[in-house]
């Protein structure tokens, strides 16, 4: 290993070896970052909403005029849609999970208690009997809602229902390691003495916004809001026929409306992420693109560099080298360059990182990135490197004697 | 000098096609990337109203919670107003012009029964609203302060929702059925965008404006739902849209024209005064913190560029310096690799600023084409980037003074990048690498 | 030390055939000191190619040191090149990014010495050329002279049985050349065989033996024989 003459030797010829060290640096310092942003994307896209996904739909519905009673109608609707035969279940709802907008509540345990901050948020659903059906969820402990229960619900009401049903995710969190059944919590906001039960637990289900600090806190009333919105659940494979009726099946209950959209839960998931998934896959291209810029790079300029130096590896064969030592002589000294612009670059990474998070809001870069962005650096370098390499391995010993 | 310089240039290029092929290309991807991030982030930091920008503010009231900011990273106050405070400002009228609104929806019933009813979004808004923000009418105008205090049905629509109802748009004076009422149509704007939609920041910035717009206090008799966002520091006291609208919530916009200085200061005297007088009545429990925002001010204190696209433009920066840095090295070595001829040419008479200037030339000439494949690639990018988000169909277009951009910044970033190999090219002594056999 | 029987070399390109050298036979003795003169294009330096194994040889026998060279692979010469071979070169082909202590180290590194008996041996060879105290500087700060004499500081490192010099003060001026053969001289009166190849017939004959190529053939030279300057390919009979 003759490393400190190979250092040596770069000292005194720093130029081409800082500029393919800053390349080098340069690229995993935007390497770890993109590695960093990707994986948390996808990561991100990877969050279960508890929906059967695949059979979940919703239709959003506008009731024009005023002529028949609202609850009266979200009734009718209701009826209508859970007789399509290959529905298993239908919920009127202004919310669903992942759809991006909803009611946001704040959950207090105490009287007096300041129940502001991301930590005491839960997303608020309005449930009737069918609406965890309806979503494919269920409940694990306790009890699901009963018809007596339920009330309908107007644009101006406050909900302060007796009894509630809480996510596992807001069960664990705000009683952690006791059963939530049977306590009390506030979901009005008004600092009184908590008046909502919890009378059941359901299974692990989204709040409206996936990305937020909490998405798994949810709480459900037992309300129907009067008809905007319905979501429907259907057997397996039936959702794209049953998707089809939905529109002149509530006509025929009345031609007073407007459906203005039926939309696959798969689809409005798909939205959601359409940000994530966009960063995700231009962040990815230019990732591959920036590697193989550096790689190309290095391939066109070891080749110039070794070249420079035949004459010197010729002598050096001419002084008992073996075509491998030649070789190594070449990875060994890309290594090192690739080492020193690793570290360089670790450098950069952390300090642009630290301005995004102070700047930007960004996430601190966990320092695992680096040294696998370091050896993605390394190989690609010794990779770029070998057919240079190989070539001046090749250099005839008779280049000492032949050459001027 | 320059032609034979380019001769010169082009015979080199040619010379080495794959190398400069590889270089054309980085610098283009490079290019590529910057440029089509660079797009996003200029077309959404745009000044959407340049011609009033700068009289137009966003109102804010702190009438927040006494116990914590509305916004507690930066002690902002909150980024709407109540709807007690929206009536009360409007009545007071102390700007020049101002409108309070909010989004909402209407159900559009054609009176051709053949005709599907449809969804429409609608604004309701002051009648100040159209010559504060320039919206251009083509037919007819907008609706008086007296129309407004009587809540007279009265809307403006715009020439596509005319065209798509009536077949036309000169349908002033026609009657249209929004849910169970007729209004008398007044005005129709012509086609019109705001890029970003500034002036309601709780929707998507990038939508077009409305469709319909009604009178805030017409929309307020008729109860109708409030599209956007409604954040509540305690529950309203009474049930229903009674109690919403005169709660404590906040639910609506706020925007005043104020034509300089002096009428922004006395608008802002007047808000404190406004709030003086209600702390007696026991609102506004938290300290002053009242304020009148520009236009780009309210754009950038309310992120409208997504920090997406921040992140976006700093990869594609630095990946186009990474290019750069590439095209150095390379050159570089293409330069020193011709060592021989050059100190030929120098032993032949050729001065130090005439091989510095045939190099810089070359440089300048892989700029250039590297600016043109470029091209190419930024409309694939931007291409990429409107099927990935169709919500930026209208931003993910490459214009005039984008394009000119991209040329200058290639053709100066490669001169850049061979300004130092080129330097090097130039100190190669005369007929030094001459060699004798 | 060094035998060689009918070698013949051929360069073989798609146009032309050359032949380099052509039944060469020689046989150098350890501790000989044999000059190699010829006119350009003799072959001369293809001699000293193949004598220190950095080319291959057409057809022929070549013996170094009692093994027949012929069937090693390229590793196999390598290694014995390392070990029995120093070379010299007409420009010193020293590497100008290494200071002399680096320099003179290339070949014992690829021998494979550990760190101490490396550092001995170079800083004993650098003294025995005089150039003890400038372990540390670089090719550039010295004269012609210095380079060459640090290029056979190198050589001499790995203690070699032969000692290949490629017209060793081609570079340099008559003073500095004087000092580089009085060097070879003393190195050769410690034991080390020396072949000399060089243009310059004043310095062939200081040599104890002068062999003569031309057209890729020897004409042997006795010892002392004196030959006319503008000798020009008549071969003569070994004396």
């Amino acid at each position: 290993m003759e490393i400190r003459p190979i250092l040596s030797s770069l000292k005194r010829n720093p130029v081409a070896a800082v500029l393919i060290a800053s390349q080098i640096a340069l690229t995993l310092a935007i390497l770890a970052n993109v590695l960093f942003i990707v994986t948390e994307r996808i990561n991100a896209m990877a969050m279960i909403s508890g929906v059967d996904e695949a059979n979940v739909f919703t239709v959003s519905n506008q009731n024009i005029g005023s002529t028949r009673d609202p609850a009266r109608a979200t009734e009718e609707d209701l009826v209508a849609l859970r007789a399509i035969p290959g529905v298993l279940g239908a919920s009127a709802t202004i919310a669903i999970p992942m759809g991006q907008s909803g009611w946001q509540t704040s959950v207090a345990i105490k009287s007096g208690e300041l129940s502001e901050g991301p930590d005491r948020v839960a997303a608020l659903y309005m449930a009737d009997t069918d609406f965890l059906n309806a979503l494919g969820s269920k409940v694990i402990e306790g009890r699901a809602f009963e018809p007596a229960e339920i009330n309908p619900f107007k644009q101006g009401d406050q909900p302060n229902p007796p009894v509630v049903l809480v996510s596992k995710g807001l069960a664990e969190k705000v009683f952690p390691g006791v059963s939530a059944i049977g306590k009390m919590i506030n979901i009005t906001g008004d600092r009184g003495e908590p008046q909502q039960r919890i009378v059941g637990v359901i299974d692990h289900l989204s709040t409206p916004w996936p990305r937020s600090r909490n998405p798994d806190r949810v709480v459900l009333v037992p309300a129907i809001p009067a008809g905007t919105g319905y979501v429907v659940r259907t057997q397996a494979g039936e959702r794209d026929r049953v998707m089809k009726l939905v529109e002149e099946k509530l006509f025929a209950v009345s031609p007073q409306r407007i459906v203005a959209g039926v939309r696959s839960f798969q689809e409005t998931r798909a939205d959601t992420y359409r940000n994530d998934m966009a960063m995700a896959v231009l962040l990815a291209a230019i990732g591959i693109a920036l590697l193989a810029v550096t790689a190309f790079g290095i391939v066109g300029q070891a080749s110039f560099w070794v070249t420079q130096r035949t004459k010197q590896i010729g002598t050096r064969r001419a002084l008992g080298a073996r075509k491998r030592d030649i070789l190594r002589y070449f990875q060994i000294e890309n290594a090192l360059i690739a080492l020193i612009g690793s570290a360089a670059g670790s450098a950069l990474a952390l300090g642009v990182n630290a301005l995004l998070v102070q700047y930007l809001d960004f996430d601190r870069l966990p320092w695992t990135w680096l040294p696998i962005g370091a050896v993605i650096v390394l190989l690609l370098g010794q990779l770029a490197v070998l057919g240079p390499a190989l070539r001046a391995s090749k250099i005839a010993p008779a280049i000492a004697t032949r050459s001027a | 000098m320059f032609p034979y310089h380019l001769k010169l240039a082009l015979l080199a290029l040619r010379r080495t096609p794959v190398l400069s092929t590889l270089m054309v290309l980085a610098i283009a991807f490079g290019l590529a990337t910057a440029m089509t991030a660079f797009t996003v982030l200029y077309k959404l930091s745009n000044n959407p109203i340049p011609q009033k920008s700068d009289v137009l503010y966003a109102v804010q009231l702190d009438a927040w919670s006494p116990d914590n900011p509305f916004d507690r990273e930066e002690n902002l106050p909150p980024n709407q107003l109540t709807h007690g405070d929206s009536r009360r400002l409007m009545a007071d009228a102390k700007g020049l012009r101002q409108a309070a609104m909010h989004k909402t929806s209407v159900s559009v019933v054609p009176a051709d029964t053949r005709v599907r009813p449809r969804l429409a979004t609608a604004r309701a808004t002051g009648g100040d609203f159209f010559a504060m923000f320039d919206a251009p009418f083509l037919h007819g105008g907008g609706w008086s302060k007296a129309d407004e205090q009587r809540e007279a049905r009265v809307t403006v629509i715009t020439r596509e929702l005319a065209d798509k109802v009536f077949k036309r748009s000169d349908v002033v004076g026609e009657r249209i059925r929004f849910d169970d009422e007729d209004f008398n149509i007044v005005g129709v704007l012509d086609s019109w965008r705001l890029t970003p939609l500034f002036y309601d920041i709780t929707n998507d910035t990038l939508d077009n404006p409305e469709d319909v717009f009604i009178p805030f206090s017409v929309a307020t008799a008729k109860e109708m739902d409030v599209s956007g966002s409604i954040n509540c520091w305690q529950p309203p006291a009474t049930p229903g849209y009674k109690g919403l609208i005169e709660s404590d919530c906040i639910l609506t916009q706020y925007w005043v024209e104020l034509p300089d200085a002096a009428a922004r200061n006395a608008y802002l005297d007047y808000l404190n005064a406004y709030a003086a007088e209600q702390r007696k009545v026991g609102r506004f429990g938290r300290p002053d913190n009242h304020r009148v925002v520009p236009v780009m001010q309210w754009l950038s204190q309310n992120r409208v560029v997504p920090d997406d696209t921040r992140i976006f433009v700093g990869v594609g920066v630095a990946f186009l310096i990474v290019c750069l840095l590439n095209a150095t090295g390379l050159l570089l070595a293409k330069f020193l690799r011709k060592s021989g001829e050059i100190g030929l040419r120098r032993a032949l008479g050729a001065k130090r600023s005439a091989i510095f200037a045939q190099h810089l030339t070359e440089s300048g000439l892989i700029g250039l084409l590297g600016a043109v494949s470029g091209l190419l690639l930024t409309l694939g990018g931007l291409w990429l980037l409107r099927i990935l988000m169709p919500r930026l169909d209208a931003i993910a277009q490459l214009d005039a003074t984008l394009f000119a951009l991209l040329l200058v910044i290639s053709i100066l970033g490669a001169v850049l990048a061979g300004a130092y190999p080129a330097w090097r090219a130039c100190r190669i002594a005369p007929a030094s690498q001459l060699k004798t056999q | 030390m060094l035998n060689m029987q009918n070698l013949r070399k051929v360069f073989r390109t798609a146009l032309v055939e050359t032949h380099a050298l052509r039944d060469l036979t020689l046989t150098v003795n350890a501790g000989e000191f044999v000059a190699v003169t010829g006119p350009s294009g003799s072959g001369k330096t293809t001699f000293l190619n193949i004598a220190g194994l950095l080319e291959e040889h057409t057809d022929g026998l070549y013996a170094l040191d009692g093994i027949d060279v012929k069937q090693l692979n390229d590793d196999a010469r390598s290694k014995l090149r390392n070990e029995k071979i120093g070379f010299i070169f007409q420009s010193f082909n020293l590497i100008a990014d290494l200071d002399l202590y680096d320099n003179v180290d290339v070949p014992l590194r690829y021998r494979g010495f550990p760190k101490a008996e490396r550092k001995r041996r170079i800083e004993a060879s650098l003294a025995r050329v005089g150039l003890g105290s400038r372990l540390h500087h670089y090719p550039a700060e010295l004269s012609g002279g210095q380079q060459q004499r640090v290029a056979i500081a190198r050589a001499l490192a790995g203690e070699p049985k032969l000692l290949l010099a490629d017209e060793p003060t081609g570079n340099l001026d008559t003073v500095m050349a004087r000092g580089v053969l009085e060097l070879l001289e003393e190195i050769n009166g410690q034991g080390t065989t020396i072949i000399m190849v060089t243009h310059d017939l004043e310095l062939a004959r200081r040599a104890r033996r002068h062999v003569h190529i031309v057209d890729g053939q020897v004409v042997d030279l006795a010892e002392h024989d004196f030959a006319p300057l503008g000798l020009v390919g008549r071969p003569r009979a070994v004396a």
